[in-house]
């Protein structure tokens, strides 16, 4: 039960009026002090008066350095300054006026190399082969190489028996006995 | 590397922080111009020296030095009056965008008696309700450039918030009389 001397305005309930007023009050203070403004018309019009001066507080903004002052500080103090890139600067207000854009940039990029590293990754085998797909490997390799070999001399005997015998040997022959004919001189 | 390009933002970033804070303390536009030049000056010598990202609570350690160095030779040579209002320029929420005149004229009176009243606080208090409602700065900063602990700032803000009111309302009255 609340007792009623927390619906009292002392000091403490004005600290948190005052706080309420601002906007830096805690949620069990509002609680508190919207409770109690209901019970004491007192805190009541405290807290509007407190409200009302926290609105006027909050129509002010920072007052504006006129620029033709900061071009003469630069002027008198930095010439060299009025030359400055613009492209660098602009990159350098982006990323620190702005950090949690940059933050968020950085890592959807960061995310983005990670992704596509992961994605592209070379495929890696670890299966283990039982000896009877070994064995089985071994025969089929040996039986392909043995059908491959049967080729070799299947090729190798049609060469020499036909093609060097009849294609090649032959018409040299020939072609030797023309030129030595030729060079000895036709049988008389 | 990128000097430049760092002192263009800086000041780009704190020239109004600097030179309000220096107002709202000096009550003097000149001398508020010279403190906001000095620190400009100061920023550009130690530019190499500073976290860029930490840059804010030392820019405003060196106004709040540079504003105390100013109203202790004040307070030495002749004591000048309060020179308030004009000094300001119509700086107020743009939420109160009006085509009325009456209203405009209503809102920039009431900025204009804010302002005053402000002023008018203690040098301690002031400090920090400065740097806490209007240059937005959290305990934390503020207790790091004012060299002060985090539940003074607290405090400060508290007895500046209560002063504010009392001397508002006091103003409020007076007007109806």
């Amino acid at each position: 039960m609340v007792s009623k001397k927390s619906y009292e305005l002392n000091e403490e309930m004005l600290n948190k009026i005052i706080s309420i007023a601002y906007g830096d009050a805690t949620l069990k203070d509002k609680f508190i002090v919207v409770r109690a403004a209901k019970q004491n018309p007192e805190i009541s019009k405290a807290l509007n008066s407190y409200k009302q001066t926290a609105k006027e507080v909050d129509v002010l903004r920072e007052e504006e350095y006129p620029d033709d002052l900061l071009k003469n500080v630069v002027r008198k103090n930095f010439p060299a300054l009025k030359n400055a890139t613009s492209f660098l600067f602009d990159f350098y207000s982006i990323v620190f006026s702005r950090p949690i854009i940059s933050a968020v940039t950085t890592i959807i990029l960061v995310a983005a190399i990670v992704t596509t590293l992961i994605v592209n990754k070379p495929v890696q085998y670890d299966y283990k082969y039982s000896q009877a797909e070994i064995v089985n490997a071994d025969k089929q390799a040996r039986q392909a190489l043995a059908i491959v070999g049967k080729f070799f001399k299947q090729t190798q005997s049609t060469l020499e028996n036909e093609i060097m015998g009849e294609r090649v040997a032959k018409p040299i022959n020939e072609g030797i006995g023309i030129v030595n004919n030729i060079l000895e001189g036709e049988p008389k | 590397m990128f000097a430049e390009q760092r002192y263009r933002f800086l000041i780009q970033q704190y020239k109004n922080k600097i030179y309000t804070y220096s107002l709202y303390m000096l009550k003097n536009r000149m001398d508020a111009d010279d403190v906001t030049q000095e620190v400009m000056i100061r920023i550009w010598q130690n530019i190499d020296k500073f976290n860029i990202l930490a840059a804010k609570t030392w820019i405003i350690k060196t106004t709040n030095n540079l504003c105390i160095d100013y109203l202790r030779r004040r307070s030495v040579a002749v004591k000048r009056e309060f020179e308030i209002d004009e000094f300001f320029e119509d700086t107020y929420s743009k939420n109160h965008d009006s085509e009325n005149p009456y209203l405009i004229t209503h809102f920039k009176m009431i900025a204009l008696k804010v302002k005053e009243t402000i002023q008018r606080l203690p040098e301690n208090l002031r400090s920090v309700f400065v740097l806490y409602e209007i240059e937005e700065m959290k305990y934390k900063e503020i207790s790091m450039a004012l060299d002060l602990p985090i539940n003074s700032v607290k405090v400060y803000l508290l007895r500046a918030r209560k002063k504010l009111q009392k001397e508002l309302r006091e103003y409020g009255q007076q007007e109806i009389v």
